[in-house]
């Protein structure tokens, strides 16, 4: 199948526009075009084909490094690599349009098809790419993903022409025109359905695919895991590094806060974001006023995405170092940023005991759910809460759930089905008394609201890992942790009454190959840092010695290849000098003639030559003589056993004496003839 | 246990590819790039937030939706007869000629024609008793699943290459006759249960597929080399009891043409008037009464695991048998099959279509020992002149066969055809002082071999 003249221009042009590369679509397209203009065709062989194709793999490897490195596993990023897609594969398209191959066979693709010991028995399938690179050009100009209605129209234009080329002869243009006038309405309205459809599923149709399909952190809401059955599986994937400047590290990271809680699900109420005011640099922000008595850190994490949440601990005022497009908080203190680079590496200042959180809600952060009260009250009896003040509570709350519950990932009490007097959360209180975070910081939150405390949920990490006992800390995905705010003496704190052990238990699933991750993750590190901050770190100093090997190496198959290419052509030149024949003096009556009838015809022997009709006119009478001398200089130069000294001195005197006679003007020659 | 994952496998293996026969026939070369590129843009366009890939997903399926919905226009009844040759040959492209009836009162066009060569996939039995070549090989998953040794059945059973065959315009109520083309793969007949008439959706993406019920069959000849003329060996030699294969003895009067002289012509054969004429000294050449008589041995006891190698011989024997009719020999085209066969051609006694259509219908002999054989050439050598014995392989029995041949005194070219790249590994044995009379021929370059002889 071969697209029809201009159908891949338009393809090109149909890309420029959606991508914004108008001006290299154009030119790629006249260049495409022209070859149906063009009659001069290159003959490619396989071989040339293949290097064609390795040049277009090279040139996919190189884009997805460039795309790893810029933003990291960055979604739109990854369909930035596929608005690439007709640059890459032009080369291909290019040898296709201008080669003498009307199909390009399946070999020239795989490296194990060209490896594979060929069958004579068995075809090899081959193919004109012309309509792969034309979807390619529209499969990247959707993504591109200019939400206007210029790519639908102009994909049922494009869709339309390609599919005309291929219609049946049985029918009718008019009922060819309906049918796809019928196919378009109905791609309308299917890709309507189609948007609606994932709208649907990301909201509410089931959990677990609002979960998978969730981008990045979200500050609206957190899904627990209570009543779930089985292991909550993390792993120990480095997230962020913390280095401490000022005092030492916070504790706790904290993401989200969280005040309203339903089923299993922690929401936000007030989750409308403002933004917060930067300095004139526009990479520092300031939340609060500072204080004197500060403490400080800085936090390197990658963005995956430009819209994240910045995990910080409680009582950040001030955040240096990162250059981002806006930075805003909620009511409850989630940070988010937005527009940022892939690698941050922010100053951040705090104080342990300032907050910039709104004081507490009543209405909200003291509000329970029914489901969970009668468990919750008999508790708030048993602790007899309700006769403490404020810090009394908390500090018994913190010694019930010390000195009575456990640590445990795995909750084999989930397996029965809750009913509404026998919720996660009361079974955890009442019987298993053993649970992971997020039931320790729920039961905390709301068994502190039944005795009147206002507390709210809390997710971030839990900063207590130092690989070198040094100031660097690093954060893994296990080390993912919630814990509970609570009002107590006017201000938000930290209350984490999850047993101590966790750490330990979580750090005891650490796999056996963490180490390599490590390696690799570090390695990452300090590219990253190095590519995004720019700091004369060990990889920039270290990259010359390590750039110096590669130099050597490069030098030396210069060097190499040069020697080898100077021993090639001097082996040649001794060949050449060692022709026979070469030093014939017939060369010079050739020489003659050239000058007088000019260059012999390429392929033309000397014999025919002389035979011609211009060199034997001009020859006239001479010609005895001149087949005399060919005929001696044909064995001086071809035969084996060269020629006797009698017959070379013949040749050489005849020719010299013909020459010569030729010097001296045709008179003379008249005279002799 | 084993059997049953064996007969699961199979039923799997079945049934998928029953399924891609009819996709492969339903969607056209079109029709399967908009799928792939379906299921591209599909998995591009997964988030409709990050792409519009999603709207080219809705524009190819509703495109493959309308095409299916044309599958429903009911189409009328066409009468169709091909008008088949008696023959075929491996490996050469079948023409023939069908005839098309179109009753309906309106003119039809578009159409084309897609043939259906029988079902290419093995029985149970057939998947469970056969080899691949080289299974022994291929890793303990491979051999577990069977998945090679079942494509390469349907490979070995696949009789002919059909592909789509397009019409020309079928007038209303009136015969049309149309060209189609095959490729017959295998030897033996070839038989066609029904045709396909196919008409395509107005995007050309699917065929809506009529089959047309019509019994025919073809006989396929093997396939042949080309072998030059070669000097065989073998001396004039008296026909006994052969009144039906020889007329008179010694050389008839009967004059056939003048030729240029050889070396050895009598000279009272020399035609002086057309000497005088040309200059040249040209000879009378008359009809021959003595003539030779070949035997071609054809080795039927096949190894499991080489079937290639049977199929070479075949068609090298098919080869031999065209060429040595029309030297002017008798040729006996000896092999084993569920009996000894013995068959006879030249001379106006049989022909070399008959030889053939014994060729294409042999089958590896699995029943009787070579001995067998051996006992039929020892039987009928004293009548041959030489002969040509084309063996599968080159074993110790072969090995004895030809010492007993060559100590009758009479002359024998003798053919090994081994699997590629076996040729430097075979020992010519009892042929080591003729070399010239042993070849062996590596499937996959027996034309080669042939045309070194």
């Amino acid at each position: 199948m071969k697209p029809p003249p201009l159908l891949l221009g338009a393809g090109l042009l149909f890309w420029g526009f959606e991508t914004g590369w108008l001006a290299t679509s154009i030119m790629m397209a006249a260049l495409l075009e022209a070859a149906h203009w063009t009659q001069s065709r290159w003959e490619f062989s396989d071989a040339d084909l293949n290097r064609i194709w390795d040049l277009c793999v090279v040139l996919i490897v190189g884009a997805l490094l460039i795309r790893y490195t810029s933003e990291e596993q960055n979604a739109a990023s990854a369909y930035q690599f596929f608005q690439w897609f007709p640059l890459l594969f032009f080369p291909l398209v290019l040898a296709q349009l201008y080669g003498n191959r009307d199909r390009i066979p399946a070999t020239v693709y795989s490296w194990i098809l060209r490896w594979r010991p060929s069958k004579p028995a068995r075809p090899v399938t081959a193919f004109h790419v012309g309509y792969l690179f034309f979807g390619a050009c529209l499969i990247s100009a959707g993504a591109a993903n200019r939400r206007d209605p210029w790519f639908f129209i102009g994909l049922s234009i494009l869709c339309g022409w390609a599919l005309w080329g291929h219609r049946s002869r049985r029918f009718t243009g008019p009922v060819w025109a309906a049918s796809f006038g019928a196919a378009v309405l109905l791609a309308f309205y299917g890709q309507m359905g189609l948007h609606q459809l994932q709208d649907l599923l990301e909201g509410r149709v089931s959990a677990w695919a609002a979960r998978w399909m969730r981008r990045g952190f979200d500050a609206n809401e957190s899904r627990t895991e209570l009543g779930s059955i089985g292991n909550r599986k993390q792993s120990g994937r480095i997230l962020l590094r913390v280095r401490s400047g000022t005092g030492a590290p916070p504790e706790l990271l904290r993401q989200g806060s969280y005040d309203s809680f339903r089923e299993t699900v922690w929401l936000a109420a007030r989750n409308q974001f403002a933004s917060v005011p930067s300095e004139a640099d526009a990479t520092t922000w300031l939340f609060q006023p500072r204080t004197r008595t500060e403490n400080s850190f800085t936090l390197f994490t990658s963005m995956p995405r430009p819209e994240a949440i910045l995990p910080l601990p409680l009582g950040s005022e001030r955040l240096e170092n990162l250059p981002a497009g806006s930075l805003e908080t909620n009511l409850l203190d989630a940070v988010r940023v937005r527009e940022a680079p892939g690698f941050v590496g922010c100053g951040v200042q705090y104080h342990d005991e300032r907050s910039f959180d709104l004081p507490p809600d009543r209405t909200v952060d003291l509000q329970i759910p029914n489901k969970e009260r009668p468990a919750l009250e008999q508790i708030v009896r048993d602790l007899r809460l309700e006769a403490m003040n404020d810090p009394e509570k908390i500090e018994t709350l913190k010694s019930y759930f010390q000195e009575n519950f456990a640590y445990r990932l795995f909750v084999p009490e989930n397996l029965h089905h809750p009913t509404d007097s026998n919720t996660p959360l009361s079974r955890f209180l009442l019987r298993s008394r053993k649970g992971h975070c997020e039931y320790f910081a729920t039961a905390t939150v709301l068994l502190l609201r039944a005795a009147g405390v206002p507390a709210r949920y809390v997710t971030g990490y839990s900063v207590q890992e130092t690989p070198d006992h040094g100031s660097t800390y690093v954060v893994r995905e296990r080390h993912a942790h919630a814990w509970t705010l609570v009002w107590e003496h006017g201000r938000w704190k930290n209350l984490d009454t999850t047993p101590a052990a966790w750490i330990s238990v979580e750090n005891e699933r650490a796999s056996a190959w963490q180490w390599l991750a490590d390696l690799w993750s570090e390695g990452r590190f300090q590219f990253l840092k190095w590519r995004w901050l720019g700091r004369r770190d060990w990889l920039q100093q270290a990259a010359p010695w390590l750039l110096a090997p590669l130099a050597l190496l490069l030098s030396w198959r210069l060097f190499v290849r040069r020697k080898r290419a100077r021993r090639d052509s001097a082996s040649e030149d001794r060949s050449v000098g060692f022709r026979p024949g070469a030093d014939s003096e017939f060369y010079e009556i050739e020489k003659q003639l050239t000058a007088t009838l000019g260059e012999r015809p390429p392929g033309q022997s000397l014999m025919h030559w002389i035979e011609s009709g211009p060199a034997r006119n001009w020859i006239g009478r001479e010609r005895p003589e001149i087949d005399t001398l060919l005929l001696l200089h044909y064995r001086h130069r071809f035969d084996p056993i060269g020629l006797p000294d009698a017959d070379r001195e013949a040749l050489r005197s005849g020719a010299n004496l013909w020459v010569e006679r030729r010097r001296n003007g045709p008179e003379e020659m008249n005279r002799t003839g | 246990m084993r059997l049953d994952l064996k007969r699961f496998l199979y039923r799997g293996y079945y049934r998928s590819a029953g399924l891609k026969h009819r996709a492969q026939r339903l969607l056209t070369p079109a029709g399967w790039f908009v799928l792939g590129g379906l299921l591209v843009c599909g998995g591009i366009g997964l988030d409709t937030n990050q792409a519009m890939a999603y709207q080219a997903v809705a524009l190819l399926a509703a495109a493959l939706a309308v095409a299916a919905v044309w599958q429903f226009r009911p189409q009328p009844a066409i009468g169709l007869q091909r008008e088949l040759p008696r023959y075929g040959s491996a490996g050469t492209k079948l023409v023939y000629r069908v005839r098309l009836n179109n009753p309906s009162a309106s003119p039809l066009r578009g159409l084309s024609l897609i043939e259906d060569a029988g079902d290419p996939r093995p029985t149970l039995l057939e998947f469970l008793q056969a080899r691949e070549p080289g299974e022994e090989r291929r890793n303990w998953m491979d051999r577990a699943f069977g998945y090679y040794r079942w494509s390469w059945l349907v490979g070995r059973n696949r009789r002919a290459a059909v592909s789509e065959a397009p019409l020309p315009d079928l007038t209303q109520h009136s015969v049309t006759e149309a060209a189609v083309e095959i490729l017959p793969l295998r030897r033996g007949p070839l038989r066609f249960e029904h045709a396909d008439l196919a008409w395509r959706d107005p995007f050309g993406l699917s065929r809506r597929l009529c089959p047309v019920p019509t019994r025919q069959s073809v006989l396929i000849l093997p396939k042949r080399y080309f072998i030059p003329r070669v000097a065989l060996p073998g001396t004039l030699a008296y026909q006994q009891g052969g009144v039906a294969l020889a007329g008179s003895v010694g050389e008839s009067e009967e004059f056939v043409s003048l030729r240029d002289y050889r070396r050895g012509d009598p000279l009272r054969h020399i035609h002086w008037k057309s000497t005088a004429r040309t200059g040249q000294l040209i000879v009378k050449e008359f009809q021959d009464e003595f003539f030779m008589r070949h035997a071609i041995i054809l080795d039927t006891f096949q190894r499991e695991e080489a079937p290639d190698v049977f199929e070479e011989a075949v068609s090298v024997a098919a080869s031999f048998a065209c060429t040595l009719e029309s030297q002017d020999s008798l040729v006996d085209l000896l092999f084993m099959g569920p009996r000894a066969f013995c068959f006879t051609a030249g001379r106006g006694v049989g022909h070399t279509e008959q030889l053939l259509e014994m060729l294409a219908a042999v089958e590896p002999c699995r029943e009787k020992p070579f001995a067998a054989l051996e006992h039929l050439v020892l039987e009928h050598l004293p009548r041959v002149s030489g002969g040509i014995a084309i063996f599968l392989t080159w074993d110790e029995p072969r090995q004895a066969l030809v010492r007993r041949i060559k100590a009758n005194g009479v002359p024998w070219l003798v053919l090994v055809v081994a699997a590629a790249g076996a040729a430097t590994t075979v020992d010519p044995g009892p042929m080591r002082d003729q070399p010239e009379r042993f070849r062996v021929l590596e499937t996959g370059r027996v034309a080669a071999g042939l045309a070194r002889l």
